[in-house]
């Protein structure tokens, strides 16, 4: 069930469509005013103006503010889905103190005697824990 | 680069009027540059206001879905105790939006007392709520269920404040309405999402990360036989570092909290006030940053109660002069509400170790402490692998 909610989140395809369909289009005229502002600059019959250099800056801020909106759109797509931990059941055995891990049966708690051997000894086991198991992500490094 | 019919043609030309490196020249480039600024400085906050609406609309049909998956997840576990769909339907829709005063404290003599009678009465009409809604559900079950109707009640609360403020924002068009919400948006999304996956904890009955006081309760009474002290509160004695330690804990494994203030409070008057100290091991919230299962202490009651159990606890503690300490374990709200983390219930022995020197501080041997597993005890038992509760007192 969780993963189902998180999946529907996400923005919808058509305003995913439509943020890709205007990123699009302000890169290529980003790309428009960049070389127009370039053949200016570059241009031998006369010198060029402060507009020409505008032109350019322009265009490289509306090409980079394109690229931002592609990137938000695709990490709002592509965001790492969390998994599902697996909830497991802690056994321990009364006599040796042997434990196994195995998934959580409903109606079980904490401190109740399962009526399982110990694969170890044959004792009774108990359950001495129950919790959610996550796979373990790589350490990061902490920032402070 | 750009197709060569498209310079040839001259499409870009005629349609500025510009020759190439010109277009800061155009007429046409400068009234749509005036009229950019007109339409932004006149409708920039109102559109930005929209942004926002549009991101508290869109939060409102996650709250509303949120909200109306707990709630089918309670209808079909009250159904299979007995519960009639369409009735169980009608008690939940009567159990949405329940509600709690505050008693008046302009007077605050005897506040704590008129919180706890509110708080009780409240506590009693839910669990009748559930013992309509599940006529077959043993005291276990029953308490589980309540747990569920508390997330859903919360939930439902959640999403009504959030479609006031969103509501009045836009009748009114004040755009601070629409601000402070759209601002703690995450906050409150991250605070719902938790009650949502809690509704699977407590339906399932398996320890949430707030169960690890009562869970280092049950690993310290071991078999020892336990003894109801208080409504829904479990006391066994056993000894540890030659001492007497008095183990104090919720009813399990139905997800309970009892009154851990009105145990220890008896257990203290029981014994003429003769007990050198009181433990206390709670689940704490963690600061961002800090790692999850941290352990840490200090002094004082480590209880998370509106007010009547701490304050029961503090008043036998000073009326007797018994010092009180407290060992936390650090978590955030979703953990300490959803399925327990592996690194919380890992800090259990680390915790042991602790409450084992901080009973040998202080106390001769012989003495009397007493040791308090705080918090909801569901998944966890009473005793490990051993019989059910013993008395009533």
């Amino acid at each position: 069930m969780p993963e189902e909610r998180e999946a529907k989140e996400g923005p919808t395809l058509a305003a995913t469509a439509l943020m890709i369909v205007m990123s699009l289009g302000l890169a290529a005229f980003s790309l428009i005013i960049i070389y127009y502002g370039i053949r200016a600059a570059g241009s031998r019959t006369e010198t060029p103006g402060m507009d020409a250099w505008f032109q350019v800056l322009f265009g490289v801020t509306g090409l980079m503010l394109s690229l931002k909106m592609v990137y938000d759109v695709l990490r709002m797509k592509i965001s790492p889905e969390e998994e599902e931990p697996t909830i497991v059941s802690r056994l321990q055995c009364v006599d040796c103190g042997h434990w196994k891990e195995r998934e959580f049966r409903e109606g079980e708690y904490v401190g109740l005697k399962t009526g399982e051997a110990c694969p170890k000894c044959g004792g009774s086991m108990f359950v001495a824990a129950i919790y959610a198991k996550r796979p373990r992500k790589q350490a990061r490094r902490p920032l402070f | 680069m750009l197709p060569s019919w498209l310079l040839e043609k001259g499409l870009l030309e005629g349609l500025t009027g510009a020759q190439a490196g010109d277009l800061g020249d155009s007429w046409l480039n400068w009234i749509i540059f005036m009229i950019m600024i007109a339409v932004l400085n006149i409708y920039g906050s109102k559109l930005q206001v929209q942004m926002w609406m549009n991101q508290i609309a869109r939060a409102l049909g996650q709250l509303q879905q949120l909200t109306r998956e707990a709630s089918d997840t309670f209808l079909q576990e009250a159904s299979k105790f007995g519960g009639d769909g369409e009735r169980v339907k009608k008690i939940l829709q009567e159990a949405k939006g329940f509600f709690t005063i505050s008693p008046v404290t302009l007077d605050p003599t005897g506040a704590i007392r008129r919180l706890e009678n509110i708080l009780d009465e409240a506590e009693d009409s839910l669990n009748r709520f559930v013992e309509r809604a599940a006529p077959k559900a043993d005291s276990v079950k029953r308490a589980n269920l309540r747990d569920q109707l508390e997330g859903v009640i919360v939930l439902d609360l959640i999403f009504r404040i959030v479609r006031h403020f969103y509501l009045l924002g836009r009748k009114t068009q004040n755009w601070i309405y629409i601000a402070q919400v759209q601002m703690q948006l995450p906050e409150i999304m991250r605070i719902a999402r938790a009650y949502w996956r809690s509704s699977t904890a407590f339906q399932k009955g398996v320890p949430v990360g707030d169960s690890i006081g009562p869970l280092i309760a049950l690993r310290l009474i071991g078999d020892a036989p336990v003894e109801e002290v208080a409504k829904n509160v479990v006391a066994a004695e056993v000894e540890l570092e030659d001492r007497r330690v008095i183990v104090v804990k919720a009813k399990g494994p139905g997800g309970e909290v009892g009154k851990p203030g009105e145990a220890i409070r008896r257990i203290v008057e029981s014994r003429g006030g003769k007990v050198a100290k009181i433990v206390m091991i709670d689940a704490a919230t963690k600061l961002e940053g800090e790692p999850t299962g941290e352990v840490a202490e200090g002094s004082g009651a480590a209880i998370g109660d509106p007010g009547p159990e701490k304050w029961k606890i503090e008043e036998v503690a000073s009326q007797y002069s018994i010092p009180v300490h407290s060992i936390v374990i650090k978590q955030d709200l979703l953990e300490a509400i959803t399925p327990m983390a592996q690194e919380i219930a890992e800090a259990v022995d680390k915790v042991i170790e602790r409450v084992r020197r901080t009973i040998r501080e202080g106390t001769k041997p012989g003495d009397v402490v007493i040791v308090a597993g705080i918090g909801n005890t569901v998944g966890v038992g009473n005793t490990l692998g051993r019989a059910e509760v013993m008395a009533v007192a």
